[in-house]
């Protein structure tokens, strides 16, 4: 007792400091505008937006001017280079270039070049026009901010909607992503339905991507709106093995839950191996439609709903973006792609249909596998 | 009307407007500079609203952290069941006033734990109060008892561990005075209002002095806090100190804007000076171009100038007619000072140039004229001969109002040296020119000659007289009268010219003209011309005219003038005072007329005086049928000629009385009537009586138509008589022997002279003849009382009377004069005894009266 007295002083201490430095309530939230609020104070952002989101779903119109040479772009992974979202968003991202007959060189920045890149400036010597993150990290941040007070080359996020409060005026090309909140609402929404009463809830959490903490919040307070709450709530490492073992663990429990909430992909797979390895139980989890196999999961009951973003939206969206820049059009700030939500009673058919419309390009990926 | 100086309206108008702009300013200021007091306490209050929110962003990061350390409690220290809140609590240093009101702990197996403080919060359920929160961020919850919570959900996430569970943390917004103090302590205002969506009040703090004073600055704004779903505005009510240095700020603003105005109106006033007033008043004196003056001037300069153009023109022209004029004239101010001369005037005066006056250049006789005039006498003449020179000149005096509103005068000279030489040559060389003599006026002419046929009282004989006269008058005015060799005594001229005057005049009565001519002055003697005759003539001539009941005309003589007089000559008609004008004109005499129309004329002669021989003294002068004018005159001229006058009634009286005359009669004047009958005149009888035909009798009156040879003897004074006339034939009539009555008594008695008393003439007559057959004298009487007369100095004698008479008087004369006889052969009453009745009627018959006599005769015996 008086040890962990003593210990609860000094991080008391601690987060004093930790606090008062930082100024402002340390969440993430703070610092970003959701999108309701941004489109609030720049209405025409929205209506740009919208016709943005038209121009992504037709068939794509050459670009008009022509280009004195091509145009570089540059994509910083955080993931492994050889991570399916990645290769998704690649190909869709070259099959758009193309079609849009952009003459385009791509570059591609994973973690360990990125110091180099952070010094030079440059990737292989050449210094790129666009630059496409998917990732807003801290380590990155000061890059970041650099390219975007050089306004040079221009910034591009794939996984982040919610502009930064502080770029507001050195905002960087686009923001593209999936509409996070909106699907954490329909999943909520869905669960709370389909859920029986008495039955539990168990989510697995991991800190590592402060964006999927968000996102994982956001399901837990629409849960609780509406009026059901997580059970157990495992804090883990961001990997499958550690999933498999806290799913496991959750699942041997003497009231096994009904459905365990997966944070993140690596979660819900780990979820997923964890249920396979239980093969009599009935419970699900959720996946985030990063491959064609998770139809199978759902055929096969290991999940019951899918929570499909429309990933390669978010990619023709960024070959559009560059298109528009290149052709001085205008381009809105952010683009925000639906995510559809596949459960248990569609048929296989209308998945594989909803994959295709998912991944209009990528899916010819996966014909190939 | 009072004088209005522009430039002190125009200042005084300045000086007021920069009062009132002053006045105005310090408004204006003031309530700028209150308008501005409160536009800044409105941003002041405005800015600390930012503050307001950071100080509510901060309370709320407070309440945050309190809820992470409350969480890192609960992770970290593990605490077992029921012993969480025990935990939490003994940090009560934390929880003191630290930032959340309280909190709710959800276990994750979903068991609630509420901190008991919220029980004092609300009586809400904990469900209902955790319902609507968000993870890691501020959430607003409403309960239904109108409590309102910020609500912040925070995860109790364990490493590789389950959660434990959630903690909310709960702020509470209405009873909070920690949070609504420090609002307003950020403020620093006077009150904090924080309203909801609805305008409901969720939030309401003030200080004390918010109710004190009324004067209050609001502000109203949105309440940024990063709490989810709210909407609030925040108003921030400040009220503002009454300032005590009000009069004090008023007071140095007042002095600001009055010295500003001030110095303004020094500023304006002193520009205004030099460039208009200086102008303005350096405009009488200009006399330039009007081109080259201001463009406001040119106007009035052109206007002077063009005046000024006219006056010169104008002074150029009158000198013009000045130097042109053939005259002198010379222009005096008030004080007879030279103003001007023209250039005759000039060569007249050379020494105009030192004298001041004109009283100093000009001879001494011209200064009456000159005051006179410049008293304001008009028409002021008078000649001025300049022997320097020589010439004459005619000055004229004429005052004038000059332009200083003084009397001046002008002296017009006219040069006459011509005219007066031409006049003089004219006069010397034809003294008988009829220049000289007076030219007869027409209009006098026909006016008189007019006035004769136009008057009908006029007989035609008066008229032929009338005519005669003037006209012999007129010629002989009209020719200059010969010189005169023998000089005469005045008197004779006037005789002269009476006796022609009378000749021609037909009126019985005489011309009725009184002589007033003292002896002396008449036997002056000097050589008497026609003219002389002319003017005596002209007198009378007007003096018969007069309608005068006196008529008189006067010689006298002054010195070595003639002064002739007539009392109303200024009444005569105009043809008569023209001749007599001329006529003294021609005689270089002058004519003046009195206040009492007297008409007189003053003529120079060239007479001597001449002694008169006094008459003797102790004259007696027997005047006998005179009229009563005539007598009248006569007494007159008697008593100043020392004579002693007695009067006769008629030749009969005087015969009978003529012996109470005691002494001579010198010399008798007999009147002549032309109405008498019968022959025998008086002088007859007197011849007769005293047998001498040199009697001393003078006949007066006018020739009778039938004039006897005896009369011829005798001088004949006719027409009027006068001093000189009368005295001449009394002296004539001294050379024959005297009349003595007495003497003509004791030669020739009468034995009988009987009286005969009334009766007609025919009676008379016939008495008296016969009583002459009788050898008896009688004497005739009219009346009774003319007896007495005679009976005077008779002794006896008999008195028939022939008619009636007056009882009273007969009774008397009977009384008295007892001794005589008294008849009477008329009957009548009351016939004294001594009267004598002898009835006798007419015709009387010789017999009847010879019978009468007879009776008489006896009774006288």
């Amino acid at each position: 007792m008086p040890q962990t007295f003593y210990l609860a002083k000094v991080l008391f201490l601690f987060c004093i400091v930790l606090i008062s430095s930082v100024g402002q309530c340390g969440s993430l939230k703070s610092y970003l505008v959701t999108t309701e609020d941004f489109f609030d104070l720049f209405p025409a952002e929205k209506v740009l937006s919208d016709q943005f989101s038209a121009r992504i779903g037709s068939p794509s119109s050459s670009i008009s001017i022509s280009q004195s040479r091509p145009v570089r772009i540059a994509l910083v992974l955080s993931l492994p280079v050889e991570d399916m979202a990645n290769g998704l968003f690649i190909y869709s991202l070259k099959r758009r270039l193309q079609e849009l007959r952009i003459d385009f060189h791509l570059d591609l920045i994973p973690t360990e070049r990125l110091a180099d890149f952070k010094l030079n400036g440059n990737v292989n010597g050449i210094v790129p026009d666009f630059i496409v993150f998917d990732q807003l990290s801290p380590a990155v941040l000061p890059l970041i901010e650099r390219l975007l007070k050089r306004r040079f080359p221009k910034v591009i996020f794939r996984n982040l909607v919610m502009p930064v409060k502080s770029w507001l005026n050195h905002s960087p090309l686009l923001y593209a992503g999936v509409d996070e909140n909106k699907s954490m609402e329909r999943l909520a929404s869905y669960l709370a339905r389909q859920v029986p009463d008495g039955a539990m809830i168990d989510a697995l959490t991991s800190s590592e991507d402060a964006f999927a903490k968000l996102r994982c919040d956001r399901f837990f307070d629409e849960l609780h709106k509406r009026g059901m709450n997580v059970r157990h709530s495992l804090h883990i490492d961001n990997t499958v093995a550690a999933a498999k073992n806290a799913a496991d663990e959750l699942i041997r429990q003497l009231s096994p839950p009904y459905f365990i909430f997966g944070c993140t992909g690596q979660l819900s797979q780990g979820i997923v191996e964890a249920i396979k390895h239980h093969s009599g139980t009935l419970v699900t989890t959720n996946s985030w439609g990063k491959g064609r196999i998770e139809i199978k999961w759902l055929e096969q009951g290991y999940t019951s709903v899918i929570v499909l973003p429309m990933n390669d939206h978010v990619a023709i969206a960024v070959a559009e973006a560059i298109k528009n820049e290149l052709s001085f059009d205008p381009v809105p700030k952010i683009y925000i792609s639906r995510t559809s939500l596949l459960t248990q009673d569609m048929d296989s058919e209308s998945a594989h249909l909803m994959f295709q419309q998912a991944y209009p390009y990528a899916s010819s990926l996966w014909s190939k596998e | 009307m009072t004088r209005i100086s522009l430039k002190k309206l125009f200042f005084s108008r300045l000086l007021m407007l920069c009062i009132v702009f002053a006045i105005i300013t310090t408004g204006g200021m003031y309530l700028y500079q209150q308008e501005q007091l409160k536009v800044s306490a409105h941003e002041a209050l405005q800015e600390r609203l930012e503050r307001v929110q950071q100080r509510f962003v901060s309370y709320l990061d407070r309440a945050e952290f309190e809820i992470s350390y409350l969480s890192l409690q609960m992770q970290l220290g593990n605490p077992d069941k029921g012993e969480e809140l025990d935990r939490l609590f003994a940090q009560h240093d934390i929880l003191f006033f630290g930032g959340l009101d309280f909190f709710i702990i959800q276990h994750s197996d979903g068991r609630l734990l509420a901190d008991p403080r919220s029980r004092l919060y609300t009586g809400a359920k904990v469900t209902e109060l955790i319902r609507g929160s968000l993870t890691h961020a501020w959430a607003v919850v409403n309960t239904q008892d109108g409590a309102t919570f910020f609500v912040y959900k925070k995860r109790l996430d364990r490493a590789n561990a389950t959660s434990l569970g959630s903690l909310y943390g709960f702020v509470s917004l209405n009873n909070n005075l920690t949070l609504a103090s420090e609002l307003l302590d950020s403020a620093d205002a006077d009150n904090i209002v924080i309203r909801d969506q609805k305008k409901n009040i969720l939030l309401d703090e003030s200080t004390p002095e918010f109710i004190l004073y009324p004067e209050q600055t609001h502000v109203k704004a949105k309440l940024k806090i990063p709490v989810r779903g709210v909407d609030y505005r925040v108003e921030l009510t400040d009220t503002k100190k009454v300032t005590k240095n009000v009069i004090s700020n008023v007071a140095i603003l007042c002095c600001a804007s009055f010295a500003f105005f001030f110095v303004v109106y020094v500023i304006f006033r002193a520009l205004a000076q030099r460039t208009i007033f200086n102008q303005l008043d350096r405009l009488p004196y200009y006399n330039g171009d009007p081109m080259s003056t201001f463009t406001e001037f040119q106007a009035i300069i052109s206007r002077i100038n063009v005046s000024q153009a006219e006056y010169s023109a104008l002074d150029r022209r009158f000198q013009l007619l000045l130097e042109s004029t053939h005259c002198a004239i010379i222009f005096c101010d008030e004080l007879a000072g030279i103003e001007s001369m023209n250039k005759e005037a000039k060569q007249i005066f050379p020494e105009y140039e030192n004298s001041k006056t004109i009283f100093d250049f000009t001879p001494l006789d011209c200064h009456q004229p000159i005051q006179k005039a410049l008293k304001g006498e008009l028409w002021v003449c008078f000649p001025m001969d300049m022997p320097a020179i020589d010439t004459m000149y005619e000055w004229q005096l004429i005052p004038f109002f000059n332009e200083s509103s003084y009397r001046g005068i002008v002296m017009i000279g006219k040069d006459v040296t011509h005219e007066k030489r031409l006049s003089w040559q004219l006069e010397q060389l034809q003294p008988a020119l009829a220049i000289n003599r007076p030219q007869l006026d027409v209009d006098i002419l026909l006016d008189e000659l007019m006035h004769l046929s136009s008057h009908y009282e006029y007989g035609e004989y008066d008229i032929r007289f009338w005519l005669t006269a003037i006209l012999g008058t007129f010629n002989d005015i009209r020719w200059e009268p010969e010189d005169v060799v023998e000089s005469l005594p005045f008197g004779e001229l006037i005789e002269q010219e009476c006796s022609y005057i009378e000749n021609l005049f037909t009126e019985p009565n005489g011309l009725d003209v009184e002589i007033d001519c003292p002896l002396a002055h008449a036997c002056t003697e000097g050589y008497w011309n026609r003219d002389m005759c002319n003017l005596i003539r002209l007198f009378i001539l007007m003096a018969a005219d007069s309608k005068k009941d006196t008529k008189k005309v006067s010689f006298r003589f002054n010195a070595n003038r003639l002064q002739i007089s007539l009392n109303d000559g200024a009444l005569a008609r105009p043809l008569y005072q023209w001749m007599t004008r001329k006529l003294t004109e021609a005689m270089r005499g002058d004519v003046r007329t009195s206040r009492y129309k007297t008409l007189s004329v003053s003529v120079p002669v060239n007479a001597k005086d001449v002694e008169c021989q006094p008459l003797p003294k102790d004259l007696t002068l027997a005047v006998v049928n005179l009229g009563t004018e005539s007598e009248r005159v006569i007494r007159e001229i008697t008593s100043r000629l020392n004579i002693k006058l007695i009067d006769f009634e008629s030749a009969e009286s005087f015969v009978k009385l003529q012996r109470r005359v005691e002494s001579d009669i010198h010399v008798l004047f007999l009147g002549h009537h032309s109405d008498e009958e019968e022959g025998k005149s008086l002088i007859e009888v007197l011849q007769v009586q005293h047998d001498r035909t040199d009697l001393p009798v003078v006949t007066i009156g006018k020739q009778p138509l039938q004039s006897s040879k005896s009369l011829v003897l005798y001088p004949h004074l006719k027409g009027m008589l006068f001093d000189y006339n009368v005295f001449r034939v009394i002296e004539a009539s001294l050379f024959k022997s005297p009349i003595n009555p007495l003497h003509l008594e004791h030669s020739q008695i009468r034995e009988e002279e009987w009286y005969l008393v009334g009766g007609s003439r025919v009676a008379q007559a016939v008495w008296q003849t016969e009583l002459e057959k009788q050898n008896v004298f009688s004497h005739w009487v009219a009346t009774i009382e003319d007896v007495e007369a005679l009976l005077m100095y008779r002794d006896k004698t008999s008195i028939i009377l022939l008619e009636e008479a007056d009882v009273a008087v007969l009774k008397g004369l009977c009384k008295k004069y007892a001794q005589n006889n008294w008849m009477t052969i008329v009957r009548q009453r009351n016939l004294p005894k001594s009267v004598m009745l002898s009835e006798m009627h007419s015709p009387y018959t010789d017999e009847k009266i010879g019978r009468l006599i007879a009776r008489l005769k006896k009774i006288n015996e």
